[in-house]
């Protein structure tokens, strides 16, 4: 079938545009278990190239060599990292967000492609969905703003000044979805009137 | 509610059963028993005509108009 006819069935689009966002939350997961395994290194020790001439070779997990060195030896001590563990709390927290965003908009999908879009939890997914995109519009700005200032102090760079400026995009975006959200939850109302209807 | 659906007495009154008042008119038996119960928001036109012509009566023998209580006339 082509674009065109995908486009003109609503239901098969969102079939597809489902099985992708399974695809997708599968992959988050990954990276969120990925991010914490991270997390527990950057609390463990940083990370160094082989070729550090500060390196201090241990024994890991699994029999393999890793190569740690404590933190302060490397670059700006704990202020690094704490910048470390900050940017990875941050990129969690961030992918869980986004986990919550996929499989919302996989049930709404999903309803749509199983031809009973005014399902009644619908409106309150999409509101969700809304939500979450509003105050990520406020909350991703800050954390960029937040994470760059600290830097720019770390190395000194005071010189250079960054504002905070909440995403416009994602804001208009989340007031749409709200709309939407209160056109799905009429769509319910009237689905309702029309299943007591004889 | 306001509307009361009076189809009970009047397949009393024909001494005909639901489930041949679901034959004759293509109504399924659960339709019909949520009319009679009232538990239905709404009624179509389609609906009425095929209860009214199996039942041989008008749509005034099925409906009646009972005021709430606390509700003026204005």
């Amino acid at each position: 079938m082509s674009l065109l006819g995908r486009i003109n069935n609503p239901e098969k689009l969102a079939g597809i545009i489902a099985k992708y966002l399974t695809f997708l939350n599968v992959l988050i997961i990954v990276l969120i278990v990925l991010s914490v395994v991270s997390c527990v290194r950057i609390v463990m020790g940083s990370d160094i190239s082989i070729w550090e001439p500060e390196m201090n070779p241990v024994l890991s997990l699994g029999n393999g060599i890793r190569y740690l060195v404590d933190a302060p030896v490397v670059d700006g001590g704990s202020k690094s990292l704490s910048r470390d563990l900050a940017t990875i709390v941050g990129l969690i927290i961030f992918e869980v967000v986004v986990l919550v965003v996929i499989r919302s908009s996989r049930a709404v999908l999903r309803s749509v492609a199983e031809k009973r879009p005014f399902d009644q939890e619908n409106p309150k997914r999409i509101r969700n969905i809304a939500v979450v995109v509003i105050v990520s519009g406020f909350l991703s700005p800050w954390l960029t703003y937040f994470l760059t200032r600290h830097e720019l102090k770390l190395y000194n760079l005071e010189v250079f000044s960054i504002r905070y400026r909440p995403d416009g995009n994602s804001i208009s975006l989340g007031l749409l979805l709200l709309v939407l959200a209160g056109v799905f939850a009429y769509g319910c109302q009237l689905q309702q009137e029309i299943g007591k209807t004889i | 509610m306001a509307m009361i659906v009076r189809l009970d007495r009047v397949l009393a009154d024909r001494k005909m059963a639901l489930n041949i008042l679901a034959q004759k008119t293509g109504i399924s038996v659960v339709n019909l028993s949520n009319l009679k119960t009232g538990k239905v928001r709404a009624i179509r036109f389609s609906t009425l005509e095929a209860i009214c012509q199996a039942l041989h009566c008008q749509p005034g023998d099925l409906l009646e108009y009972e005021a709430d209580a606390g509700l003026s006339p204005e």
